[in-house]
């Protein structure tokens, strides 16, 4: 009578079960519990079986109460009561088993187009990292395709030098000029001094032709062609000294013109450096920003991409593990042939009981059938253990 | 602002200084400093080290004054610029034809 009571036992925890799991079936976890309820229910009833069996075989024929013949009777609608629950819960749990595997193939071909995107996405992004590498580099080696920033700095800066070499070349002519113009003035003060002797020249000429004229008055009537004389050479005195006074104002003039001549030339001989200077500074100061922005974005721009390259060994890895759908298709696909054990094992409580006899023969049939069932099923699941276990087995790529 | 100039006594080393300002105001007594030299492979000497500006004119003395020291087969040192009259020369690239002293 022990045995009756584990068995009421184990078919309540089973019913329990069944009970507690059969609203919502989700989880991977509530089918097993599933399975693990159907294996209940099929070992309770067929101890349920076996029990009465033993009961049966533990008296004599003759021991054989008509109470006994009702509960054999009574057995026969209670295990085809159990074949249709289990007959229920296998139909139930092939839905689920379905409906599981069209979730994950669903899943995983979304997963598989999204990483194929990803993939595609990231080769895009590695393109840009390369034409922009290749760009910065070009920009140092300055590149045809178009001037880059740094190289139309370095030409202000050869615009610059020569800018200074001009403003040199114009100082070194211009002093030389102010040299020759200096020269000049010194020549033009000798042409004054030359004129001022001519003056005395003809100061002197002016008195020698007053004594001449005195002399001549001095003399009578003897000397009076003579003063006409001395009046001319005075007269000539007087004129060349009004024409050396004309020629010194001309020179002056000519030197006040030469001085002035002299100013503007010495004005583009000195330029202030200091401004060129600046500039120089600055243009040396943005080359040398250049170079350090230059490297930092080369550095930066390596950085991504090896980042890129990294992105596509995960994105791999990922397409990679989703071949774990092959494997849980395959679980899910040996489920389905145990569910069909299960139902197999199911039909066989469909069976009439009418006598002992036949009982006894019945029930030797079913322990056959039973160990058949169970032999097959153990092949099967050997081959299954044989088969795929974990994803890094595999190395299949799938693009 | 001065110009002096020094002669040894074989007058085939001249030290011209410069002290103050270096400008155009400079260039007749610093023509004058030189004009009158004529020993062939004179080496002229120019002291910046108390020069404390320097404008293009400047630069133009001093190529006129190397002018002059080449055509007499010498040659001109210029010595001990200050920071900011080396940046002028720096700028006007002096240092390719003429020797900078420190």
């Amino acid at each position: 009578m022990r045995a009756v009571q584990i068995n009421v036992v184990m078919l309540t925890v089973a019913g329990v079960l069944a009970v507690l799991n059969m609203p919502g079936v989700t989880g991977g976890a509530a089918l097993w519990e599933l399975v693990l309820v159907f294996l209940l229910l099929a070992l309770g009833g067929w101890q349920l079986v076996l029990l009465r069996a033993e009961t049966f075989r533990g008296g004599s024929g003759e021991e054989i109460t008509r109470s006994e013949e009702v509960n054999l009777q009574q057995l026969q609608p209670a295990l085809q009561a159990l074949e249709q629950s289990l007959l229920h819960e296998r139909t139930v749990m092939e839905q689920e088993i379905t409906r599981v595997d069209t979730l994950l193939k669903d899943a995983v071909a979304t997963m598989g187009e999204s990483f194929a995107e990803m993939q595609q996405l990231s080769q895009q992004q590695h393109l840009v990292i390369n034409d922009v590498i290749a760009r910065t580099l070009e920009s140092h080696n300055k590149s045809e395709e178009g001037p880059g920033i740094k190289a139309f700095i370095e030409e202000t800066g050869a615009v610059l030098e020569q800018f200074v070499d001009i403003m040199v070349a114009v100082s070194r002519q211009s002093l030389t000029t102010v040299h020759n113009i200096d020269d000049m003035i010194e020549e033009l003060d000798g042409i004054f001094s030359l004129i001022e002797n001519v003056e005395g020249l003809a100061g002197q000429t002016n008195l020698l032709a007053l004594n001449a004229s005195i002399e001549a008055a001095r003399a009578g009537d003897a000397g009076r062609g003579f003063a006409v004389v001395a009046d001319e050479v005075r007269a000539l005195s007087i004129n060349s000294a009004e024409l050396n006074n004309r020629i010194r104002e001309k020179i002056d003039s000519t030197r006040e013109t030469i001085h002035q001549l002299r100013d503007n030339v010495s004005e583009s001989a000195s330029a202030d450096m200091n401004e060129t200077i600046e500039t120089k500074d600055r243009v040396n100061q943005m080359l040398g920003d250049i170079g350090s922005i230059n490297s930092y974005l080369g550095e930066h721009i390596q950085q991504a991409a090896v980042i890129g390259q990294q992105i596509d060994g995960a994105v791999a890895n990922a397409v990679r593990s989703l071949q774990f759908e092959d494997i849980a298709s395959q679980a899910l696909f040996s489920m389905k042939s145990n569910l069909k054990t299960l139902n197999s094992i199911a039909t066989l409580l469909n069976v009439q009981v009418c006598s002992g006899d036949e009982l006894a023969e019945q029930l030797e049939q079913l322990t056959e059938r039973c160990n058949q069932l169970r032999t097959e099923a153990m092949q099967g699941n050997q081959y299954r253990t044989v088969s795929q276990q974990s994803m890094d087995e595999g190395d299949v790529e799938l693009f | 602002m001065s110009v002096t100039c020094t002669c040894t006594s074989d007058n085939r080393h001249v030290t011209m200084t410069v002290v103050d300002r270096f400008d155009f105001a400079l260039h007749q007594i610093f023509r004058e400093c030189y004009r009158d030299i004529t020993v062939p492979g004179t080496v002229f000497t120019l002291d910046l080290q108390r020069a404390s500006y320097m404008d293009s004119s400047a630069l133009g003395m001093i190529l006129l004054l190397k002018d002059h020291a080449e055509a007499l087969g010498g040659r001109l040192v210029v010595r001990k610029p200050n920071d900011v009259v080396r940046k002028i020369l720096e700028i006007a690239r002096f240092e390719r034809f003429i020797t900078i002293e420190e």
